[in-house]
């Protein structure tokens, strides 16, 4: 983070909202005896009782009434810059918050959506600075928390967005997000059990928040950890809690291919192919279904069948380093000794590849500023054929540095790149 | 949450980011070699058949029955542990606090008959010490082997002393026995930091150490070793597998922080910055292996270069921990497998000629089933599914896979551990003894493995762990811990495994050893009505151990295969003798005896539950 004051700097809007308010006593010392106008504190309590309601036409009129009055500033340039935000009008919202946020009572608001607009506007930096202090200020925001936990994942700085989001678990504790996301980060870094600890969690706390649709996805990530843990049965039984539909059918896919790796592992065999059929059913270049379908040929010993499989499957997907070496092994055992070497040799380079990938996001995860870094992990995601994860890295990197010019070539020239491999 | 849900590949499979990720800032004097000595009017064929079931009642605990996990099938194979369990114990000296990768290791033990009286003795490593040395670095002293001769009576005496190996200048691992010098007393080698030790037995109950007199001067880091005979000259070839450059001029602080923000939920303490584990062998160098062989006058000298083992080429050096001489490829010629910590595993194919090319990758021995190298530990050979060929089994690190690579024939490999039940226990478990052993005596070899972690402050582990059993069911493994005995179900800090038969009865007993606890031996009290032979081979033309050699036994009903192996487990010896197990309706119709360097010899229906001591014709 750069080493500046935010543009919502405490200390320098103190003195001129001293004085306004000094001006806006006087003001009402001087209009008492007459006859009572609504008194604009009052007001403003309504009108910020209106914008926690979503009624803008009212809060509009609030905001009218409290323009003509003369003590009124702060008030009404709160109100204008919650409507002009509610519209998506930030250059006008922006000036309004960043003139009044001195104001004790309405800081926290103006804060949180000076730093929305920032982010929108692609000021990350001011977003970030300004989100980092105020979670001193006032450290139980949950929605500044929430910001943060979402850009640090972005910039795949792990573990400030775990950091944020404990606090966002301990603070909204009906909420299923946050364990949600510190499983998928868990998961992403082989902690295992704690992946389960955390989706369990994220799973517990779903059913009283109508607004959370990611259940199912928890349920398969859930059971992605358990099979990792060799844990089969519970995998199965976490497969086991899908809807029988409404579920999109990426993630059916998704589902059937576990459900056919647990069955494997247990030695079910016709259950596998089963279940590995309707993924592929779905979806017939289903990744982790295809590999599946080699695995289970090459364990049955249908060597010839595996090599059709796997070669379709490598060719889909020639990022997959597994696939790769499952693919030179059946060449092997086919005598195709020279096809084999030449897989073999693209399986180390891809797992080479994905070394030095992994390297560096645990590089990347703990130095949330680095734009290089992020520029790096976008050029080795895109040599592993990984082409969104490319784009979100150097997105990444331009979000910390707007001037990094070769990943605003890189991100430029994604299209045309993916387009000729 | 509107962030995208960027995809990391799984980590599991790289273990230098787990390293990362937990804070590591780093992360004889032979009588004749070409002649045996052979005893004098030695028997054709002995039949030493020993009931089974009451000698066994005199070596056990008697124990409560451990409550039933209801996850596992039932078996009917039981051990329970020695009334009078030796009080052996591998000491590591973690207490002193240095966290070196010596810790790590422990030690084995070895099942041999040191004074040829047809009992089966135990011999247990002693690792070391560190001494303080007032400011500068510690130095290293070795614990002497214990070694424990059998009374026959289900008691052990310590006779170490006695038999003058009371002597270990260096830390010791490893225990590898085999009859180097063909006098017909095997003899002991001792591997480990700094050094071997070559225990020659004189055959009156003592041994005297002579790696030096016989040259053997290496001094590199060994853990595993194995006796073999390369070119079927009569005579053994010593393999020896060394491990990293660790040593206290190359000792990082590795630490123990468990990172704050991936810390295990159970850690009380994960985000203490001084607190320190054992780091990852990644972090050092491997070292080159070494392969010895005696000259002309009765001493070693290293021919690795010349025996193509050891080149130029970096990619051939391991982080060897394990090492195996046996025919993988049944071709008539020992072939040599390396098991490596975090690098792929060695596969010396012997060209028939006692030269060898590096083979793993192209086999599908050297990487698990995604083509990743495996922390690996230790192994074993047998034949699980019962077609002949010689299968491997390679125990390996947390998260990894145990391997079983099925043999299909021609050199050729595939890793089975999904189908066969390997994944079938949680992946907790760093693996490292293990033994093929049909312990029920029903005709298929079952597996068992000793684990324990390495580290201080494991992730989704824990230091002791349950060994593993392992039984075989047509080909597919089924854990059955809890069937067989209250060693099974409580947990340990294990390492090597050995097999033998310590009552003659037919029952293949176990012994174990764990880290700074006591050994386990356990003893076989499988009831059922299942039959058994003992082969006890002696070369005459091959070497007199009869390592390389293969014994099929048919029966009416199915044909078994075993070979005499030099090395395996982990730092460990099994009783050479070879075990076959026959199901209660099966008869023997045959035992064809391969041996080494090609003889064939017929015995046509030899009765069961008797030990044959086969000469070489």
């Amino acid at each position: 983070m750069r080493n500046s004051k935010s543009p919502l700097n405490h200390s320098a809007l103190n003195n001129t909202l001293h004085c306004l308010f000094m001006l806006c006593a006087l003001s009402t010392l001087l209009t008492l005896g007459c006859n009572a106008p609504p008194d604009p504190l009052d007001l403003f309590t309504q009108g910020r009782a209106a914008v926690e309601q979503e009624e803008w036409n009212e809060v509009r009129k609030i905001k009218n009434q409290l323009k003509e009055m003369p003590n009124a500033d702060v008030e009404t340039k709160f109100l204008e810059a919650v409507l002009h935000f509610n519209v998506l009008n930030y250059q006008a919202s922006l000036p309004r918050l960043l003139e009044i946020a001195g104001d004790e009572r309405i800081r926290e608001e103006c804060m949180i959506m000076a730093s929305r607009i920032f982010l929108a506007n692609g000021h990350t930096p001011e977003a970030m600075q300004t989100l980092s202090e105020m979670i001193v200020e006032f450290p139980d925001n949950v929605d500044a928390h929430r910001l943060l936990s979402a850009k640090y994942y972005d910039f795949g700085a792990l573990q400030l967005t775990m950091k944020h989001c404990q606090r966002i678990s301990e603070l909204a504790p009906q909420d299923p997000r946050p364990d949600r996301l510190m499983g998928l980060i868990s998961k992403d870094f082989d902690k295992n059990e704690l992946a389960v600890a955390h989706y369990t969690e994220s799973l517990k706390r779903a059913p009283g928040d109508s607004t959370f649709k990611q259940t199912s996805e928890v349920y398969v990530e859930l059971a992605e950890v358990q099979i990792r843990l060799r844990n089969y049965a519970a995998a199965l039984a976490s497969l086991a809690n899908l809807p029988a539909s409404d579920m999109p059918p990426y993630l059916v896919a998704n589902a059937r291919s576990y459900q056919a790796e647990c069955h494997l592992a247990l030695g079910e065999f016709d259950e596998a192919q089963q279940y590995i059929q309707q993924a592929i059913s779905i979806d017939a270049q289903h990744e982790h279904a295809l590999e599946m379908h080699g695995t289970l040929a090459m364990q049955s010993g249908q060597t010839e069948q595996a090599l059709a499989i796997l070669q379709h499957a490598a060719a889909k997907h020639p990022g997959n380093d597994r696939v790769l070496f499952k693919l030179s092994n059946v060449h092997r055992q086919l005598g195709n000794a020279d096809e084999a070497a030449t897989v073999f040799a693209q399986h180390e380079q891809i797992k080479k590849l994905k070394i030095q990938y992994i390297e560096k996001n645990v590089v990347a995860a703990q130095v949330p500023s680095d734009a290089n870094i992020r520029f790096e992990l976008g050029k080795i995601a895109e040599q592993l054929y990984d082409v969104p994860a490319a784009a979100s890295w150097y997105q990444a990197a331009l979000a910390l540095d707007p001037t990094h010019q070769a990943a605003t070539a890189a991100l430029n020239d994604l299209p045309a790149r993916q387009q000729s491999n | 949450m509107t962030s995208i849900l960027r995809k990391i590949p799984a980590l599991s499979c790289y273990l230098v980011l787990f390293s990362a990720l937990s804070g590591c800032d780093n992360q004889t004097a032979m009588d004749s070699p070409d002649n045996p000595r052979i005893p004098e009017n030695p028997p054709a064929q002995q039949s030493p058949q020993k009931p089974k079931t009451k000698q066994t009642e005199k070596y056990a605990n008697s124990s409560a029955q451990s409550p039933r996990n209801n996850n596992e099938p039932k078996s009917n194979i039981r051990f329970e542990q020695l009334q009078q369990n030796p009080k052996a114990q591998y000491q590591n000296h973690q207490q002193a606090n240095h966290h070196t990768m010596l810790e790590t290791i422990g030690g084995g033990v070895a099942l041999f008959d040191y004074d040829n009286d047809g009992l089966i003795d135990m011999l247990f490593t002693g690792g070391g010490q560190f001494i303080e040395n007032g400011g500068l670095l510690p130095s290293i002293n070795g614990h002497p082997p214990v070694l424990y001769r059998n009374n026959g009576d289900a008691t052990f005496t310590d006779v170490t002393a006695h038999a003058g190996l009371n002597v270990q200048p260096f830390y010791s691992h490893g225990a590898f026995t085999a009859d180097y010098d063909n006098d017909g007393c095997p003899d002991i080698l001792i591997t480990g930091f700094g050094g071997l030790l070559l225990f020659h037995n004189n055959g009156d109950g003592t041994f005297d150490e002579v790696a030096s007199d016989l040259n053997l001067n290496d001094q590199a880091w060994s853990v595993g070793a194995a006796w073999g005979d390369i070119n079927n000259d009569g005579i053994l070839e010593l393999y020896v597998a060394h491990y990293i450059d660790w040593s206290f001029d190359n000792h990082p602080f590795c630490s123990g922080k468990n990172t704050s923000f991936l810390a295990n939920p159970n850690d009380t303490n994960p985000n203490d910055t001084n607190r320190r584990d054992t780091c990852s062998p990644r972090l050092f160098a491997p070292l080159p292996d070494q392969l010895f062989q005696f000259d002309d006058n009765g001493r070693f000298v290293d021919i690795s270069q010349q025996a193509g083992i050891r080149t130029t080429n970096n990619k051939q050096y391991g982080k060897g921990l394990g090492v195996l001489m046996a025919d993988l490829d049944l071709d008539g010629d020992i072939d040599v497998y390396v098991t490596n910590d975090t690098e792929a595993n060695f596969f010396w194919r012997n060209r028939g000629d006692g030269t060898f090319e590096e083979v793993a990758a192209l086999t599908g021995v050297g990487f698990d089933n995604a083509g990743n190298a495996d922390g690996s530990m230790g192994m074993d050979l047998g034949d699980y599914n019962l077609d002949g060929l010689p299968d491997l089994f390679v125990t390996n690190f947390q998260s990894e896979q145990f391997a079983l690579y099925k043999n299909l024939g021609n050199a050729l490999f595939q890793h089975v551990s999904s189908a066969t039940g390997m994944l079938s226990f949680p992946s907790s478990y760093v693996g490292w003894g293990t033994v093929f052993v049909d312990a029920d005596n029903d005709g298929d070899e079952d597996l068992f493995v000793a684990n324990g972690h390495v580290q201080r402050y494991p992730v989704d582990s824990s230091i002791t762990q349950l060994p593993i059993a392992l039984e075989n069911n047509n080909g597919r493994f089924a854990k059955v811990n809890h069937s067989l005995g209250p060693y099974f179900t409580s947990e340990h800090n294990g390492r090597g495994i050995a097999t033998g038969d310590l009552n003659n009865d037919g029952y293949v007993d176990l012994a174990y050893t764990h880290v700074n606890q006591n050994c386990s031996v356990l003893i076989n009290h499988t009831d059922n009505h299942n039959h058994w032979i003992t082969l006890h081979l002696i070369g005459t033309q091959c070497n007199r151990s009869a390592v390389g050699s293969r014994v099929t036994l048919t029966t009416n009903t199915g044909k078994q295969v075993r070979q005499i192996k030099g090395g395996s487990s982990f730092a460990s010896s099994n009783d050479s003798r070879i075990f076959f197990g026959i199901p209660e309706n099966a008869e023997i119709t045959q035992l064809e005896i391969h041996w080494a360097g090609g003889q064939t010899q017929i015995i046509n229906a030899p009765a069961p539950n008797q030990q044959l001591t086969i000469i070489q014709p």
